[in-house]
């Protein structure tokens, strides 16, 4: 996945290129972004930069009393990112896609970067009397009073996910704006998020707001989207156990007139009854399959897309892809058991199961990286603790 | 002078909003400048109740809105775009003299010239 940058964000990666080359070193690493940023930074990271009186002068004198400037001429060009920095610009492509944009801002760069606790960056922060955690929570603590106004406008509203999404990204778009406009009055975070805060008013009143300029297929969205849908905060394993249990009911539920009309027509058959075999199979494996398939998919999702504090994993990822497959070929075999003991050995049986066995994982992963970014972005939303929040 | 508050303007937000968007297509927090400008800031309006109205008007298919292709400046937000129909023209117009009529009808009433 290309990253893609805002022009701020790409000029703070040019400086910190520039800054690389000025103290003569090889690469670029956590130190050259936070000395770019400190320049080139704009947003709260960067406000709380200033205020715990982080500059460009004494980041640059600290770096390089840890490591030395190079000797040689460096030439010109981009320098390759160490290992951490491109960690950073992982991390920072998340924060950009919590709040669904799909531009890294220099914003997001920032909060990336006071993510990583082993880089030079950190060290340097440490020497100027910073630890990383106060500057993280520091910064994040405005970005979060923000989400938070605009979740307890969205969360009430009974609304598809899809529909809350794009409020909540205009929502806080909006919020955003108006914090800047006041930071910029007032240059004082505090008083600058209280005075957007008042203006924006009483998220409790917009939600009902929110709720009534709804069309009524928005509420029942909402309501078939809840019944198999996640509800906050369950665990993966839970949400799927729910579902698996439902789906269970609702095939019972779908298979009962086949059982009363083959009682009736039949009655004491045995073989009409042991034609009913592939519906009890199914009975039983579907739900179970759900079950396993839907925990490897979270597992897959969140490898893929790096997620919750994990970074990206690509090996991660294809390590749960085969355990999908072993899954998929597992319950096919035991499916055919099931129903048709005899003809297990047979060609097609065992190429008909290799083949789910291959495109499950395979559609399962297309999902994972369609979907996978909003659906992780839903989760933090709607995880976000309201009852904490002051302001 | 004292300064107008929302719960009157609440009725009439919407028309106000037509209005607004008449100037050209907006973003939400450009529709709430322009209706400040407008208003001479007299207006105390919550800001964040703008957007059930902008809803409103797009479910009824008065207005029509895009989410911007390139994010706007430095920032990466998206924000989205709302522009007046035909349908939303026609509503205004019609709004328009409604509230001609109301003003003439009360004014008369009142006694207070229009």
């Amino acid at each position: 996945m290309s990253s893609r940058f805002t022009d701020q964000a790409q000029k703070a990666l040019d400086l910190a290129n520039e800054e690389a080359i000025g103290l003569r070193h090889h690469y670029v690493g956590t130190e050259h972004l936070l000395l770019a940023l400190t320049q080139a930074g704009t947003g709260t990271g960067a406000d709380v930069l200033k205020s715990l009186g982080v500059e460009a002068d004494n980041v640059r004198l600290e770096i390089e009393k840890l490591i030395s400037r190079g000797t040689d001429a460096v030439t010109t060009g981009q320098q390759p990112l160490t290992p951490r920095a491109k960690r950073v610009i992982e991390y920072a492509r998340e924060e950009a896609r919590i709040v669904n944009q799909k531009l890294i801002d220099a914003e997001h760069l920032l909060l990336g970067l006071f993510r990583e606790p082993d880089g030079v960056a950190a060290r340097v922060l440490l020497n100027l009397g910073l630890s990383l955690r106060q500057v993280r929570e520091e910064a994040l603590r405005v970005r979060l009073l923000q989400m938070k106004i605009v979740e307890r406008a969205v969360r009430p509203v009974r609304a598809t996910s899809g529909r809350k999404r794009k409020m909540r990204e205009e929502l806080l778009a909006h919020l955003t704006a108006i914090y800047e406009e006041e930071q910029a009055r007032w240059n004082d975070p505090a008083k600058a998020m209280h005075e957007a805060a008042a203006r924006f008013g009483d998220p409790a009143e917009l939600a009902g707001e929110l709720q009534d300029a709804l069309p009524f297929t928005e509420r029942l969205g909402y309501t078939t989207e809840r019944f198999f849908g996640w509800r906050a905060p369950e665990s993966a394993a839970r949400y799927m156990m729910r579902v698996a249990v439902r789906l269970f009911f609702l095939l019972l539920l779908l298979f009962c007139p086949i059982v009363g009309v083959v009682a009736v027509v039949a009655g004491l058959d045995i073989s009409a009854w042991k034609a009913l075999r592939p519906l009890a199979a199914l009975l039983l494996f579907l739900p179970v399959s759900q079950f396993l398939l839907g925990i490897l998919y979270f597992k897959m999702r969140d490898a893929l897309c790096g997620a919750f504090g994990a970074p990206r994993s690509l090996s991660k990822t294809f390590e749960v892809a085969l355990g999908m497959a072993s899954v998929v070929f597992g319950l096919a075999l035991g499916f055919i058991a099931v129903t048709a003991w005899d003809r297990l050995g047979e060609a097609p049986v065992l190429q008909t199961s290799c083949a789910a066995a291959f495109l499950a994982p395979l559609f399962l992963l297309l999902q994972a990286r369609v979907h996978g970014p909003a659906e992780i972005s839903d989760t933090v939303w709607e995880c976000l603790d309201l009852k904490t929040a002051t302001n | 002078m004292e300064s107008i508050h929302g719960d009157k303007l609440r009725g009439h937000l919407e028309t106000m909003v037509l209005s607004t968007l008449e100037q050209g297509e907006a973003h939400g927090l450009e529709i709430l400048h322009r209706l400040e400008e407008a208003g001479c800031g007299l207006l105390k309006l919550k800001e964040g109740s703008l957007y059930p109205a902008l809803y409103r008007l797009e479910a009824a298919g008065q207005i029509a809105a895009v989410w911007e292709a390139e994010p706007h400046g430095r920032r990466g937000a998206r924000r989205r775009i709302y522009r007046l129909t035909a349908k939303g023209g026609r509503t205004l117009s019609a709004g328009r003299l409604e509230w001609q009529q109301f003003v003439r009808v009360l004014g008369g009433i009142l006694g207070a010239p229009a």
